[in-house]
């Protein structure tokens, strides 16, 4: 559903990412999971179109998008969040979802212009979808405050939903609970779980293994620009390579001894 | 930072509009009238850098380029060939947006100061040729014998008529505005200007926008233009030069970047600061100077932003005041005895 | 193709191309620690030269006094300037310094206008009027001096910059004002002393200048327009890019007012700084800036 055929991006000196190869299935959720520096943002900022890769490609359904710009990807079917967040200030929470949908929505600069009816009706139910979006991940009663009103943990959620709005056939959301109490984190685990129900593919990069663990599929485990493991849940947390990078040679030696 | 568009906009709006057809009424004499046709034409100036600084946090030093190919546009396909003003209005707008385009092509890609250094340079070949291309603009002399827009045969070139002109040239401009700001297009603009990136994934071309954003605001600049040279009859190079630019971005940053109430200040303060500081004499420049930093220093979100300041706060001693009276007339209610 | 025609338009191209280069200079300072644009930049250069000027008419001193005094006198300047319009800004971003920026330059015109009077004045030049003759084109010796200044000061700022603790601790600050904070970097001291750099070296300059060309207090405005295009052609914040854009700039108008029109020039010069802008954006020496997602 989505690959990523031989990437690699460098930044002068430094290897991000080298000639990284793997797919996501549809309907499946992958999590993508390394120590700090691994290569996990670049790799989303690859796929999602800000990075160019120094050399490889991407592929999304079998086309090549490498060389199309993120808006057009987003028409595709691909959406994402951002670990740091790029919610829209002086913006309300829905209105930040509404403009997920930019990509759906078709009234153009003329009809802005002129104020034709066939627009207004395309905001209004815009918005109605928006609300209906807000209230599945919970933050209903929230519609309607500025973003700068909410708490990181409530804004990465908004992120979700914005990202939803655009009806994507996969998701990349990047650190999604970060910053959450676990009682937040095992919501938006929840949320992943029904998005992957309704058949979206998910890719995530996430640091809290209890939620990696509970949503995913499939593991993917990047060191230092590189895959050093790749498989289902169970195999890969015995993966001493896995255990080495997270903890340590020496640790690693403990644990087989 | 951006304004917040709502029906109460539109409203306020009207009412302005209403107020302003009465002023011919009202005032004392033509100078007063001038100066409001001169503010009228200085708020769609000041507007649309505002558009440009407000919705896509670049900078602009042409807009008085734009001003002037709007105004020598039209101005000399009147003058020079006889062409009317109504046909040489579209010509001056499509002339400078196009010029527009292909200036912001190219730059609005690049992140960074790069629109504000090419419109430097525009702007300084734009003089350039304002002054010799002498057979067209008629040199540093500049463009005269200019006529005014006419309407079913009468010239509106007297005080008043004019006025109205300006009053429905600048509502007209100033309502499609409102329209393209509260719609999916604004939506996107507001969303790029504050988190390009995130706009960029949300599926909004951001070059595309920008460059919009870019090019309608040099043909509102280019329609004062116009506006100004059939009033003025008479239009000079110096009218549109780089100083001209770079007042204007101070006066959106006076009235407030991106307020849409700021223009009007941002516009009220371009056109009566003149008048104001004649009676200075020579001190004339020290108190403009010191006058800029001061405001300045002192209202960081310009007047508009000190004036959304002032309406909140009146707004929330409203708020308190009523849920005083709500709670008084709760404790009433619990204080009386059941019947 | 005359040798020494050519050879003449370089020498004129070079001289003015120093002078926009020494302007320049300043600009890089101010937008190196504010990222902001020092409109007021040109306002200082004419300063220096209308202040020397105005002394010596005045009292007659000898170029070894009214430099420094000229010098130090505009240096005040910008550092009253910055203590009173840029230091007390709630939000000193780069937008409200450079508007504030242009209040000064306006504050500025008009304080020498009306200090100083609103006639053009001159001073002597340096080292007499007699044209040196190199391959049969003719070279003004203050020419040499403007080209000596513009080598001396590019060398002295960038030794202050790289040598000295302040010039570092200038550059740390501009880098990053929150972690130049956090190591012990009084930031808004810095930016004073940029400004105060900027006005000195911007009033040297315009001493250098005034032997060659007439000053007057309308004189900054275009001085400043051209040394920001200058600064904009080579690098906004390059030291070395203020040279190079300088130069170029310089030896453009010269070679364009021969070649294709005196009158077309200005147009010309910034016709090829927008087409480097298409092509090299971040100018001559520039970088461009990366956005860290």
């Amino acid at each position: 559903m989505i690959a990523v055929r031989g990437v690699s991006v460098q930044f002068g000196g430094l290897a991000a990412l080298s000639d990284l190869d793997f797919a996501v299935p549809r309907g499946t959720v992958k999590a993508v999971i390394g120590p700090n520096g691994a290569g996990k943002t670049t790799l989303f900022n690859v796929i999602s179109g800000i990075q160019a890769p120094t050399s490889g490609s991407v592929l999304l359904d079998g086309e090549d998008i490498t060389s199309r710009p993120p808006h057009e990807r987003v028409r595709r079917g691909l959406a994402r969040t951002f670990q740091n967040l790029q919610v829209f200030s002086g913006m309300s929470v829905l209105e930040n979802v509404v403009v997920g949908m930019h990509a759906r929505l078709h009234a153009g600069v003329f009809s802005a212009l002129l104020r034709l009816p066939s627009g207004r009706r395309e905001e209004a139910s815009a918005r109605h979808r928006a609300r209906a979006l807000l209230g599945r991940v919970g933050l209903a009663g929230k519609a309607d405050l500025p973003v700068s009103a909410l708490s990181f943990g409530d804004l990465k959620i908004v992120e979700i939903a914005r990202a939803l709005a655009s009806e994507p056939t996969v998701l990349l959301l990047d650190e999604p609970t970060a910053g959450l109490p676990a009682s937040e984190a095992s919501r938006v685990a929840e949320v992943i779980r029904a998005i992957n129900t309704e058949g979206v593919t998910v890719l995530l990069v996430e640091h809290n293994m209890r939620v990696v663990m509970s949503v995913s599929h499939d593991i993917l485990v990047l060191n230092f620009g590189r895959r050093i493991a790749e498989g289902d849940p169970a195999s890969v947390r015995a993966h001493p390579d896995v255990i080495t990078a997270y903890l340590g040679a020496d640790i690693e030696a403990a644990h087989c001894a | 930072m951006h304004a917040q568009i709502s029906t109460t906009t539109y409203r306020a709006l009207a009412i302005l509009w209403v107020l302003l057809i009465a002023l011919p009424w009202i005032t004392p004499n033509n100078y007063w009238l001038n100066l409001a046709t001169l503010w009228l034409t200085n708020v769609l100036l000041v507007a649309s850098l505002n558009l440009l600084m407000g919705y896509s946090g670049q900078i602009s030093l042409a807009h008085g380029a734009f001003y002037g190919i709007g105004a020598y546009v039209s101005g000399v396909l009147a003058a020079k060939y006889g062409v009317s003003p109504w046909i040489g209005l579209p010509l001056a707008l499509a002339a400078t947006g196009l010029v527009a385009f292909a200036v912001g092509w190219p730059t609005l890609r690049l992140r960074g100061h790069y629109l504000a250094m090419a419109t430097l340079g525009f702007n300084a070949i734009a003089s350039v040729l304002f002054v010799e291309w002498r057979d067209w603009t008629g040199g540093p002399n500049g463009l005269v014998n200019i006529p005014p827009y006419t309407l079913f045969g009468v010239k509106l070139d007297s005080d008043r008529a004019f006025y109205f002109l300006a009053l429905a040239a600048v509502g007209v401009a100033l309502v499609l505005l409102l329209n393209l700001l509260d719609s999916r297009t604004g939506r996107a603009l507001r969303a790029l200007s504050t988190a390009e990136v995130g706009a960029e994934c949300m599926g909004v071309n951001v070059h595309r926008y920008k460059i919009l954003v870019f090019v309608v605001s040099a043909m509102l600049a280019a329609l004062a233009g116009c506006l100004y040279a059939h009033h003025n009859a008479f239009v000079s190079p110096e009218s549109f030069d780089f100083l001209v630019s770079t007042m204007l971005v101070v006066m959106v940053a006076l009235g407030g970047t991106g307020n849409w109430w700021g223009a009007f200040l941002g516009a009220l303060i371009y056109t009566l600061l003149p008048e104001l500081l004649r009676s200075f004499g020579d001190l004339e420049l020290l108190v403009y100077g010191v006058s800029l930093v001061v405001v300045l220093l002192f209202f960081p979100r310009g007047l508009g932003g000190a004036l959304d300041l002032l309406c909140e706060r009146i707004a929330s001693r409203f708020r308190a005041r009523e849920s005083n009276i709500h709670a008084a007339g709760a404790a009433a209610n619990r204080a009386r005895p059941d019947s | 193709m005359d040798p020494s025609l050519l050879l003449q338009l370089a020498f004129g191209g070079i001289t003015t191309g120093s002078i926009y280069a020494l302007v320049a200079l300043g600009f890089n300072v101010v937008f190196k620690s504010t990222d902001a644009i020092n409109f007021a930049q040109g306002e200082w250069v004419m300063a220096g030269g209308m202040m020397a000027a105005w002394i010596h008419q005045q009292f007659g001193w000898p170029l070894l006094t009214l430099l420094p005094l000229a010098v130090i006198c505009v240096a005040l300047l910008g550092l009253v300037s910055e203590r009173l319009s840029v230091y007390p800004l709630s939000r000193p971003s780069p937008m409200a310094v450079t508007l504030v920026t242009i209040g000064i330059a306006i504050a500025t015109k008009a304080m020498v206008m009306l200090l100083l009077g609103k006639q053009p004045m001159s001073l002597p030049s340096f080292s007499g009027v007699e044209p040196i003759r190199v391959g049969g084109a003719s070279l003004q010796p203050q020419a040499l001096w403007i080209v000596g200044l513009l080598i001396a000061t590019m060398v002295g700022v960038h030794l202050f910059f790289e040598r000295t603790l302040l010039g570092r601790a200038m550059k740390a600050a501009a880098a990053d004002r929150e972690a130049a904070a956090l190591v012990g970097i009084n930031v808004a001291r810095t930016v004073m002393w940029c400004f105060v750099i900027a006005a000195g070296t911007g009033a040297l300059a315009g001493i250098i200048i005034t032997p060659i060309t007439l000053t007057s207090f309308t004189a900054g405005t275009v001085l400043g327009f051209k040394g920001f295009s200058a600064a904009m052609l080579g690098g906004l914040g390059n030291l070395r890019g203020a040279l190079a854009g300088g130069l170029l700039l310089g030896l453009l108008e010269s070679f364009a007012a021969a070649f294709i029109s005196s009158k077309y020039k200005d147009a010309v010069a910034f016709v090829v700084l927008l087409l480097l802008l298409f092509f090299r954006p971040a100018g001559l020496f520039g970088r461009s800036q990366v956005q860290k997602i």
